[in-house]
């Protein structure tokens, strides 16, 4: 039986960690083999050639467009959804935050003699408080990010995640409300498990329950990220590790090089 | 009349019948590859694709991601474990009663393919795509509207031939063709360089397309023919109602007449979905690249004005280019027709939204079908009332869709007013009739002219 505390985090750290990487490792394995599964050889028109300056233009295009359609179109959607959720909220939250670099580092193996550590230079601190000191007393800053990381740091990256997990589930919920059929149940509970696992690490990091509830939240976060882990090949959270890499490849050789739209 | 007896046998509004719904289905799932997995599964429900949208601005619930649901549920059902376990809880389902084919109708003729959520998506999912899908499933249940199911009948089974209605606008167009460039067409010649393609609708709505890209051949002293019947009503039209072996059928036809023929290059009037149909899925639908190229007037022209073939007399007209969203965005024909627009015209002055982000006129997708002048319209041409083949409820879900497809045209209409321009330049028969509707209902009161009849008038010389 695992407890509280020390015991939970334990558990995390090793044994869920394990069950973890295995159901995500089979779930990769399972959606790219459908992929597979339904790819079929067709004989496809001649391309349209317009040369590779205006390919590779295409390139940046297919990426850039639709950012900058919906900061014009839906400017608060491109605020919250894109900005504060994943450009400066989650993103470098989970990715460059310094105590995330340093267990990735410990987590992950090295390829091609690189590990995760080479991304310590971009690291982003935990809390506000030692931002605003370190820039108010003009202390050496350590992160390459110079004073920005009186943003970059974990306190106001998790804020800004945490208004707009609020406001997507406030949005989401009205439009349910008004019978718009393609929100779903799944929406809100990926909404709520990110909302959890950055909870869990604030309470943690800033060590709001002392003792061994520090052990406890500690565990809580990594188990909900586990879950977050085990929940992305089966859940919208793919479209992260490959539905919009894949998306916006395909659209730019169908469109730009294929069809040469431009 | 026998062919509209089987119409008739096809439509069906009122019931629901399980056996058709599953023979829908499974036409619906062997759709799915793996570009449309992509756009059934990887959507977050962001809704960034919902401004996109000509019909969004109509009612919320006809954005993209809203509509393409429909899809979305079907798939999941059929072809998920999670759908199929927990059905409902996740969203899953197939339709059940009469009353889901009409919701699933209403959505699914609230969409013209014009793929503008495709370029909006960050993820690049063509909602539009997933929507044709479902129509693929209407169809066979017979939730199919009577006139786009007339016109595929008339062009699968060769009937539009025998219709006089119909045949005399072509007839017509040639007699004028000829007298413009005083001597006899070159009809069904072999071996000649280009093959010109007007479709019936082309002489139906815009005869006068086909007279100036008949004009600007000769100008061009090419070596051309065209066909002596018109290949099709609008071929492929049964892409309009989903009907994937209607498209195989037809294109199969055309291609059959344009490989004995042997032209070079097929160069097509219609700036509608004739032009992807002919330029991209050809060859998939075939199983092999034609031996001939696939190009639009507008191609030509481009060409030749860059070589020095044609010249044209510079105007200052306050004028625009609409790009249809199939021969454009779907096509991949954006720079011609605009370098070809500013070397025309000094007062020549792109759309605020232009090129690939251009808005949808709303009436693509057999949207601009929907209404009651089209039908009576086509009634008289065909001889046969289409209001007495439909039943009430035929009736209704057509006058609500003519009401959102006159909804539908207001932003075009905004964005047409903000260029200043007096005249409109296009080469799709619906934006056509689209916008010189929008015109009249909205404003501003703009003159619509196609592409090809626009450039016949400022030939040099
Ligand atoms: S923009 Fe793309 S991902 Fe977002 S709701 Fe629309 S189709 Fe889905
Ligand atoms: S294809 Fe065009 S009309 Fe259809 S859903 Fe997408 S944006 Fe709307």
């Amino acid at each position: 039986m695992v407890g509280l505390g020390p015991d939970l985090y334990v558990f995390a750290k090793e044994t869920m960690f394990q069950v973890a990487l295995v159901v995500f490792v089979f779930g990769v394995v399972y959606r790219l083999f459908r992929f597979l599964v339904f790819w079929r050889k067709v004989v496809k028109a001649e391309a349209r050639s317009r040369g590779a300056g205006k390919r590779i233009a295409g390139f940046f295009k297919t990426f850039l467009d639709p950012i900058i359609e919906a900061f014009k179109n839906q400017p608060l959607e491109g605020l919250v959804g894109l900005l504060a959720l994943h450009l400066i909220g989650l993103i470098p939250l989970i990715f460059l935050m310094d105590q995330h670099i340093e267990s990735f580092n410990e987590i992950l193996p090295k390829i091609g003699g690189l590990s995760y550590g080479v991304l310590a230079p971009l690291s982003v601190p935990l809390g506000l408080t030692e931002a605003v000191t370190a820039v108010q007393q003009g202390l050496t800053i350590t992160s390459s990010w110079g004073p920005l990381i009186i943003v970059l740091n974990g306190d106001v990256l998790a804020t800004l995640a945490l208004i707009a997990i609020g406001y997507k589930i406030g949005v989401k919920l009205m439009e349910r409300g008004r019978g718009i059929q393609h929100i779903r149940i799944g929406d809100f509970l990926a909404l709520i498990l990110l909302a959890g696992i950055i909870l869990f690490g604030f309470i943690a990091a800033h060590h709001l329950w002392s003792g061994s509830g520090y052990w406890t939240a500690l565990g809580i976060h990594i188990l909900l990220a586990e879950i977050l882990l085990m929940a992305l090949p089966f859940t919208k959270f793919w479209h992260f590790v490959f539905g919009y890499w894949y998306g916006k490849l395909h659209e730019w050789y169908d469109l730009r090089v294929t069809k040469g739209a431009t | 009349m026998e062919a509209f007896k089987k119409i008739i046998e096809m439509v069906e509004w009122e019931a629901f019948h399980k056996d058709r719904l599953e023979t829908g289905i499974k036409r619906m799932m062997s759709r799915v590859d793996v570009v449309a997995l992509h756009f059934l599964e990887n959507c977050v429900s962001c809704a960034l694709c919902k401004t996109a949208c000509p019909y969004y601005y109509v009612d919320e619930k006809y954005s993209p991601v809203n509509k393409a649901e429909e899809a979305r549920k079907i798939y999941r059902k059929e072809l998920t474990f999670a759908g199929k376990i927990l059905g409902p809880l996740v969203h899953a389902r197939k339709p059940g009663s009469a009353e889901d084919l009409d919701r699933i109708a209403e959505f699914a003729y609230a969409c013209t393919n014009c793929g503008a959520c495709y370029t909006t998506c960050p993820f690049g999912i063509d909602s539009g795509v997933l929507i044709n899908h479902v129509r693929t499933m209407l169809t066979t249940t017979g939730r199919v509207p009577t006139i786009l199911q007339a016109f595929e009948m008339a062009e699968l089974t060769g009937m539009y031939l025998q219709v006089p209605g119909l045949m005399q606008a072509w007839e017509e167009t040639m007699k004028k063709a000829a007298e413009a460039i005083g001597r006899e067409l070159p009809f069904d010649k072999e071996g000649a360089e280009i093959m010109l393609f007007p479709t019936l609708i082309d002489t139906l709505f815009t005869p006068g397309a086909v007279i100036g890209a008949i004009k600007l051949l000769d100008k061009m002293g090419a070596d051309w023919t065209l066909p002596s019947k018109p290949l099709g009503v609008r071929p492929p039209i049964a892409t309009v109602i989903g009907d994937t072996e209607g498209v195989k059928a037809q294109l199969g036809k055309v291609h059959e007449y344009l490989e004995k023929m042997k032209p070079k290059k097929v160069v097509l009037v219609d700036g509608g979905f004739v032009y992807p149909a002919m330029r991209w899925k050809m060859a998939t639908v075939l199983g092999k690249r034609p031996g001939y190229k696939v190009l639009h007037l507008v191609e030509l022209v481009y060409g030749a004005l860059r070589e020095g073939k044609l010249k044209l007399a510079t105007t200052d007209d306050k004028v625009t280019w609409h790009s249809p969203c199939q021969l454009g965005r779907r096509g991949g024909v954006i720079l011609e027709p605009e370098e070809v627009m500013r070397r025309l015209s000094n007062g020549y002055r792109p759309l605020p939204h232009h090129g690939l982000h251009t808005f949808c006129c709303g009436g693509g997708a057999g949207m601009g079908c929907m209404t009651r002048d089209m039908h009576e319209m086509m009634g008289k041409l065909l001889g046969a009332s289409l209001y007495d083949l439909m039943g009430d409820k035929e009736k209704r879900f057509l006058d609500a869709a003519e009401r959102r497809y006159r909804l539908s045209i207001k932003r075009k209409m905004e964005d047409i007013e903000q260029s200043g321009a007096e005249i409109v330049v296009t080469a799709c028969p619906v934006c056509i009739h689209t916008i010189e509707l929008g015109a009249q209902l909205y404003g501003p009161k703009v003159k619509v002219v196609h592409l090809a009849e626009y450039l016949s008038e400022h030939l040099e010389g």
